[in-house]
């Protein structure tokens, strides 16, 4: 079953390694790809997340008034959530997927980088497309590290690979907890009046902000303790969120923008005064107005 | 409010500790090698080594040797003979897997997976002088091998030759990859294959490179030299034999189904001589070393199939016998090439190491023709079989 998973990762290091001729080169291909190919997740998360800060306040009246009956607080919450068409484990949905996905590629990795005998022998077999078994075992060794083992077995210069994990993590980690903070203060302000005691964060946000202290330390420990190879993936991988979250809060924040002009009637003024020295966003304002006009 | 916090720092910790574990469970899975066995000069002792553990066993008595002192058994706390056994955790955690070999009458030389060389003493199992480093970074697994006066170690990126005097650096030659086969010698020439897809011939007093040839595959095994045709067999991972000149060049070629990791056998049939390959895709073939024709060509199981065979094929007798991934001891009838069920055998662990095969002719005290095999499993690390009937003679356990 789990072959399902990792031989179709192994195949694609191994041709990229063909096209590219450089094992580091083909992580990094290997891993944008696979980053993009999860971005509707991403996009499927960050929208889950903001649905459930939308619902908040919802939330919490419905915390006042059944402080006392967590039973029916549970049943209103979740009859809430189905009406307002909310999944409250949207925003774990792309950690699950990613799970599977991130210990296929880990073990891919491992597989393709062979450092030891029975990893090589587990090797055959898994290659989905003739002809790549010309390029095992690929090449191990970049800028004098060899990528199947770790940091500390490697030239000094390597401490540096957990210490970018662990920047990179953080970097990801923190522009999601952004993401959500600030659409989270727009609801705020926009919607509902804050009132003592409304700061109670959703289980979502909770969750990232334990991530960014935690994942940081333990990615830059597993980096420390697994081979290089690894850490490249990580930070390949952080910072493509990284950007992927970036892109993605612009294009929330232009759709929220959007909404909010089409409620309040006054799309055109708004847009020109907040920008008014960009023509391309004036573009795009306009756009906006003809659809907010149509609809 | 607290409890809600506390919940969510439980659920976030909870998925951070389940990708933890999920990560060192997979760490956990992958092995690094597996056992391998040398014959001592006795003909009727083998030093077994696996992880941690290196014992010595002696085949005809099917026991774990035990340890000398001045030739008196030395007794332990329990007032029992104490066996050979030696613990990588005491020697800084060290982990054997590559195949050691004796030099002198009374000593061992064995490969650490980190790299150093231990001198051990073989009636007392006492490691003799410092561990000497010959590796500096990744994991030595490679079987020693012994040609005149050198002790020959394939490395990372090279082919080391050792003084087997004093055990100072001789020469050394570079790859672009890693050397996990012995030499072979022929004359005053050494050939090797290494994972960086070439074979190399290297003059054996100097190590001066004479030629390298591109197998076109990576080749993890030692190649089989035949005197008659003066040439050399190899397998390897683009899943052909080839055969190649004392002048480094291809002669033929032939197509497996899978990668070759074992070495061929040339093997002596009345008039004939047969070449015996076994590969990772589970077939065993039989060819003509002249042009690499196939004779037979035996698949041990149906497909798809985990029958993957590392080894090099044992012959003997009636039989060609070759263990595999999938656990199973299979003995395939020279003469039809059918598996035979009755002596077939499944054991507790894949089974990749080289069978050792035993004629009782040769040995004395042995009854009958005897085949070792090792498992990966702890419980089967040692089986001894008798040859021709496959019954099960002893076990030994890994510790």
């Amino acid at each position: 079953m789990w072959s399902y998973i990792i031989n179709p990762f192994i195949t694609a290091l191994a041709l990229f390694y063909s096209f590219t001729g450089n094992i580091v080169l083909s992580i990094v291909v290997f891993t944008a790809i696979t980053r993009m190919l999860l971005y509707p997740l991403t996009i499927q998360q960050q929208k889950s997340m903001k649905a459930q800060q939308e619902l908040q306040p919802e939330i919490k009246k419905l915390q006042e008034k059944y402080k006392n009956d967590r039973e029916a607080l549970a049943q209103a919450q979740m009859k809430l959530m189905q009406e307002k068409g909310a999944n409250p484990f949207g925003g774990c949905l792309l950690m699950f997927v990613q799970l599977p996905i991130f210990l296929g590629l880990y073990q891919a990795i491992i597989y393709s980088l062979a450092a030891t005998p029975l990893q090589l022998l587990d090797m055959s077999g898994r290659l989905l497309v003739p002809g790549l078994a010309a390029n095992i075992p690929l090449e191990s060794v970049w800028l004098g590290m060899d990528l199947t083992l770790p940091p500390t077995q490697n030239p000094v210069y390597a401490m540096a690979l957990p210490l970018l994990v662990m920047g990179t993590t953080w970097a990801q980690s923190k522009l999601t907890m952004a993401n959500s903070q600030s659409r989270k203060k727009d609801t705020d302000d926009g919607k509902s009046k804050k009132k003592k005691g409304d700061d109670a964060p959703n289980q979502a946000e909770m969750m990232t902000k334990q991530m960014t202290t935690i994942m940081p330390l333990m990615f830059g420990f597993f980096s420390l303790s697994f081979s290089v190879g690894i850490s490249i993936y990580f930070i390949t991988s952080n910072l493509i969120g990284a950007f992927q979250y970036g892109v993605l809060a612009r294009n929330i924040g232009k759709d929220e923008e959007t909404e909010e002009e089409i409620e309040e009637g006054e799309p055109v003024k708004v847009l020109d005064e907040k920008k008014p020295t960009s023509k391309k966003k004036g573009k795009q304002s306009s756009k906006k107005t003809k659809k907010a006009v149509t609809s | 409010m607290t409890d809600r916090r506390i919940s969510y720092r439980r659920q976030s910790t909870g998925f951070l500790l389940l990708l933890s574990f999920l990560l060192v469970g997979c760490v956990g899975q992958m092995g690094t090698s597996w056992p391998s066995l040398t014959l001592l000069e006795d003909g009727r002792t083998i030093v077994f080594a696996h992880e941690q553990t290196l014992k010595l066993v002696d085949v005809v008595e099917g026991e774990t040797v035990t340890i000398l002192e001045d030739g008196d058994p030395v007794i332990n706390e329990d007032g029992e003979p104490q066996q050979w056994l030696i613990n990588g955790g005491d020697y800084d955690g060290a982990e054997f897997f590559g195949a050691p070999i004796q030099i002198e009458e009374q000593s061992l030389l064995v490969p650490v997976a980190d790299g150093r060389l231990m001198q051990i003493e073989i009636p007392s199992a006492r490691v003799v002088s410092e561990p000497i480093t010959v590796q500096a970074r990744g994991n030595l697994t490679t079987d020693l091998a012994q040609s005149g006066n050198q002790i020959l170690v394939g490395l990372q990126n090279e082919l080391l030759a050792i003084d087997s005097e004093n055990l100072e650096r001789d020469w050394s030659i570079e790859t672009d990859h890693a050397v996990w086969a012995e030499p072979i010698r022929v004359d005053n020439t050494l050939y090797f294959a290494s994972l960086d897809h070439f074979m190399y011939a290297v003059d054996a007093e100097t190590g001066q490179e004479q030629w390298r040839l591109d197998l076109e595959g990576a080749a993890t095994a030692t190649p089989a030299y035949d005197a008659n045709l003066e040439q050399f067999y190899i397998g390897t991972f683009n899943s052909e034999v080839l055969a190649i000149s004392r002048a480094g060049e291809i002669v033929n070629r032939f197509a497996t189904d899978g990668w070759v990791w074992g070495e061929p056998l040339l093997i002596d049939e009345g008039d004939e001589t047969k070449l015996y390959v076994a590969d990772l895709s589970g077939f065993v073939y039989k060819l003509n070393p002249q042009d690499l024709s196939p004779v037979e060509e035996w698949p041990v199981a149906a497909r798809p199939t985990d029958a993957a065979i590392r080894m090099t094929p044992t012959v003997f007798g009636e039989y060609v016998v070759v263990g595999s991934r999938d656990q199973r001891l299979y003995y395939i009838d020279r003469e039809d090439g059918n598996v035979n069920e009755n002596l077939t055998r499944t054991l507790d662990g894949e089974i990749l190491t080289d069978i050792l095969h035993f004629s009782a002719d040769d040995i004395d005290g042995l009854e009958e023709d005897l085949l070792v095999v090792s498992t990966m499993s702890d419980r089967e690390a040692l089986v001894g079989f008798t040859a021709n009937t496959g019954e099960r003679i002893w076990t030994i356990r890994q510790r």
